[in-house]
This record gives C-alpha cells, structure tokens and sequence, in this order.
C-alpha cells in the first residue's frame, strides 16, 4: 500500500514532504489529509528551521505510536531517551520558537516536551535574578508590584 | 534574539504549571510583570474549622472545646545557594513553617520540625528573611487539629492523632482522615461538614497517610487497609507483620514505607527515689524506651510488607504530626543516612534512673544503635538553631527598593 505523501512549506519556502502518520499527529493540520495530497500545504508562521524539527519530533513518534499497542518498555524508555537528547541539545531561542510552532500545530508531546524543558531551565536557577539573566528579560515592575513580590518573597516573623 | 517577557500568557501559564516546587512558582511569579500575571500563585494554605469529633462518651477533650480548627503546615529543607567555605557548615536545615494568612500582614511562624514545639527567635536573628536567597525545597505537609474554644482561641490541644488531608478540586473542597480516640479511623468530609467514625477496627490503627493520591491506615499489627471516603469501606492492601510496638508509615523516593518501632519495657534497676507504691505504679510508663526500629516496604501487588534491610542514604523522620524522608546527600552529606529520626524514650546513660521526657533520638540501622540527638551536635545542627548561612545574608528589608537578592 503507497502511502499519501504530503508537503508542507514553511514560512521561509522551505519544503518537507511527509507521510499521513506525521501530518496526524497535528490537531491543526490532521484535517488537511481529506485536502491536500499532492498539494503544498503552506505554515506561515513557522519557519524550516523550526518545522525540520517538528518534522523530525513527529516521525520519531510515528515509530513507536504507530507500532503495536503493547509495545514494551524497553521501547518507551528509547523513546524516552530520544526525546531527552532532543530537547536538551537545543538552545532555548529554539525551544521558544518550538512551543509557538507546537502550540499553533497542536502537537501535545511537542509542546509539554517544550515546556518542560523551560520549566526545568527555571527551576535550575537558583532565584528570579538568574532566570531573568538566562532568558535575557528586564524586570518592569511598578512600585507597586514591586512591594508584592517582596512581600511574597518573605518570611515575616512576629 | 527571542523576548521571553512576550511569549503569550496561556504559555507561560502552562510552563508554570509545570514547575513541581512551590519555590520555583515563587521565583517565576518575581521576574517580570507579564509572568506575574500569568502565573496563579501557590494557593495559600487555608485554615478550616471543622466540627467537635464525636468521642465514645468518655470527656477525652476540654468541656470547653467547640470545636477543631485545621491548620497547616510545610515542612522544609532550607540550604544555602552557594555551598558554604567551611564544610562542617555544609548541611541543610529542617524547618517547619505556618503562615497565617488571617493577620493583617502575613505572618510566618518557625516551629519543629518534629513537635508541636514553636521557635523563639534568637536574639539577633533578623525579623524578617527574603526566601529567595535560599534553595528551600517541602519535604512534607503536616495537618494539625487543634480543639478551639467559644472565644475562638486554641486550647491546650490534647487531640494527639495523626490526620492527613486530600484536596479535591479546590481548596475548599477536601477530605480529612484521622485515627479517632477508640483507635478506629474517622473520615471528615468538607461539603456535608460530616465526621464518620468507621467501625472496622480488628486492632487500633497507629498511622494514616496520603500516598499515590490515595489513603492508608496502618494498624497496629502492621495490617493495612486504603480508605475510599466515598463509601467509606476499607480494603485491605496488606497482611499484619506483628513485631513491634507502634507502626508509621512514610513516603521515602515514590515507595510507601513502615517503620515499626520496638518499646522495651524493662524494669529499671537501682533506686529511682520514689516511694515503692509510686514506683510500682509507674513501671510501665518509665521504662518505656525506644530500643529498635524495623523497616518495611509495600509490595501493592502482593498485599505485603516486606523488610528492608538498608535504608542507603535515606534519613526517616518519625515527626509527632508529620512523617518526612530526606537523602543524606542533600541534608548531611558528611552523614551515611541510613537512620531514623524519632521522639521517644531514649536509654540516657547520664540520667539512668530519672522519669524520662519524651526526646529526639535517632536510630542508626546499620549500627543498630539509639543515641539522643541533643547529644551529638552532628544531628542536633540540622534542627536549631539556624545554620550561620541563615543570618550571613541581607535582610529584606535592607533593600526596600529592590526584588533581588545577593549572596
């Protein structure tokens, strides 16, 4: 049996062609499959850098996704694995570009993966100065605001 | 370069909501005004009334008690970010923290970890301490009844029971489990204010906890059972061990443990300086004394208890209201782990014939050996008073202008 085979072009022009079981793991583009075989589907707001990755997310988890239901553990943790050295090696530029581009395609995996990898970053810095210093973001408090944040940030004795 | 300040709010909220620690929510909820507002706080820690348990007649509570008020607490391990020059300073402190919401300007109170003991502040300790010049982490949360009277003040609580709370949904809406005066288990239910005594009780029950979302009650023979608050059945999920003298169990790295501890109850020797009669009457109570400790793990699947031998780098904290575990690696790397923490009698060579005061001792397994911890300033350290790198750091309110922290 041929597979549908279909082709998406990312912001920048860049084309990626890719079989049914990739484009369904998309909530945004899942319905795209009644379409447009044949056809370029354009992502406007993600660019190939972004969508090779995506791209690569998906066909990974096709593997095993698609696989037998009582795929064993073993093959999870591999999984498990992949998705750890994924994640990890990229840049956290990447990673924000990442969970705009998962969120807007509805990628669940994708975008928790995302996410946990910034939640992670966060809880590694030791306060809310080294977050700020990693992720390169200027406190713009009122003064108002101010006095909160110290305020939750204390313990206030008797 | 991408603007982390930008990145939409339903994002952010989804990335907060992925941070386990409560610390970590804190930090993100202080970086920048469009974080703040998408980040719910941690919910504050509510304080319930709750109705008078009913008793079996006997007046087992002050004529004046009206009732129970809930509070809560987070017991915590506060290190230092940047690890201490010296390495003797190198240790984590144990704390236990109230806050009471209901003052008009939040209040923090200290208390020990083990006890229902409340801390005065050395003399010199500042007033208030900006929490984020520290790595703080929960290591448990202890629910505590107190009775309360008409006038709504406390009073002398003599509820001794362990209870443990289940939040559903909000927290308004929870479910209570305690160990009532007859030794059976007794459920509160928040949305019919209803206490229900369950009269399944083939030996008294020692301990209650919330473990992997559900409730267990242990027994004293080591029989456990899970308690679904809807029905109100208990199904037992573990045979009895029998053994020792009083059962606790605790979470320790995902695994449900019990610790069963051994009383002796020998007669002591010499001349204690009572009169005969006063002696006799009050053998028993004396010589109580904590002489071991067992360790068991729960196998769901076979319905059993089965005994650890080793306890690696695990430290077991047997808290009067509260059970915690703590990786010798993160609290006292200088220490093996490998022990139990415990308030007790503790055999005490100085005072040998004196009524014994219940005290901290601590086990060690490997050795086998109870020591008292006021006596060995290893352990004592981790409780009081605070570590140096507590008071080295600015106050916060040296900087009233500032969010940030130095070390």
């Amino acid at each position: 049996m041929t597979k549908e085979m279909f082709t998406l072009k990312s912001s920048d022009g860049f084309l990626f062609v890719v079989d049914e079981a990739v484009v369904h793991q998309s909530v945004t583009l899942s319905p795209m499959v009644q379409d447009c075989a044949g056809r370029e589907y354009p992502i406007n707001n993600v660019t190939g850098k972004i969508l090779n990755l995506v791209v690569e997310y998906c066909k990974n988890h096709v593997v095993v996704d698609g696989g037998d239901s009582s795929s064993s553990s073993s093959s999870g943790d591999a999984l498990k694995k992949w998705d750890d050295e994924f994640i990890t090696q990229m840049d956290l530029s990447t990673v924000y570009d990442l969970i705009m581009a998962a969120n807007y395609l509805i990628i669940k995996g994708l975008f928790d993966l995302a996410c946990q990898r910034v939640a992670d970053e966060i809880a590694a810095c030791k306060d809310h100065e080294e977050i700020r210093a990693t992720l390169g973001i200027v406190s713009d408090y009122t003064a108002e605001e101010e006095a909160e944040v110290l305020k939750e940030n204390e313990w206030a004795f008797d | 370069m991408v603007d982390w300040a930008i990145l939409p709010k339903d994002l952010l909220n989804l990335i907060s909501k992925s941070l386990d620690s409560s610390f970590d929510l804190l930090h993100f909820r202080s970086v920048c005004s469009s974080w703040r507002s998408s980040a719910d706080p941690k919910p504050p820690l509510p304080t319930h009334h709750l109705p008078i348990l009913p008793d079996n007649g006997t007046s087992l509570f002050p004529d004046s008690a009206v009732g129970f008020r809930l509070s809560q607490r987070s017991i915590l391990l506060v290190k230092p970010h940047k690890p201490p020059i010296s390495e003797s300073d190198l240790f984590g402190w144990l704390v236990k923290v109230e806050e009471d919401l209901n003052a008009p300007r939040k209040v923090t109170t200290l208390l020990d970890p083990m006890s229902e003991t409340r801390r005065s502040l050395p003399e010199h300790f500042p007033r208030s301490l900006d929490v984020s010049s520290f790595k703080i982490r929960e290591l448990g949360r202890e629910f505590k009844l107190h009775y309360f009277n008409t006038v709504g003040d406390i009073v002398n609580s003599l509820y001794l029971e362990k209870a443990v709370v289940r939040y559903l949904d909000s927290c308004s809406k929870f479910v209570l489990l305690t160990i009532h005066v007859s030794g059976k288990l007794a459920v509160f239910t928040s949305w019919d204010r209803a206490w229900t005594v369950i009269n399944d009780m083939p030996s008294p029950y020692d301990d209650v906890i919330v473990f992997d979302g559900r409730f267990f009650g242990v027994d004293n023979n080591g029989r456990t059972v899970v308690v679904d608050f809807e029905s109100l059945k208990l199904e037992l999920v573990a045979s009895p061990v029998y053994g020792g003298d009083k059962k606790f169990l605790i979470e320790s790295c995902g695994e449900m443990l019990m610790v069963d501890m051994y009383l002796s109850m020998e007669e002591v020797d010499g001349d204690p300086g009572f009169g005969e009669e006063v002696f006799e009457h009050h053998a028993v109570f004396m010589n109580e004394r904590t002489v071991k400790f067992k360790v068991f793990k729960f196998l769901e699947r076979e319905k059993s208890w089965v005994e650890v031998k080793d306890l690696g780098g695990k430290m077991l904290f047997l808290g009067d209201d509260c059970n915690f575990t703590a990786s010798a690696s993160d609290l006292l790397p200088s220490c093996g782990g490998s022990c139990v923490f415990f308030n007790g009698n503790v055999f005490n060579e100085d005072n040998v014939d004196a009524m014994q005061d219940r005290d901290l001792g601590v086990f060690d397994f490997r050795s086998g050996k109870i020591e008292l911890v006021h006596k060995l300033p290893e352990y004592a350290k981790l409780f009081w008073p605070p570590p140096p790198w507590i008071t080295s750091h600015e106050r916060a309110e040296d900087h009233p202008g500032e969010t940030s922290s130095k070390c």
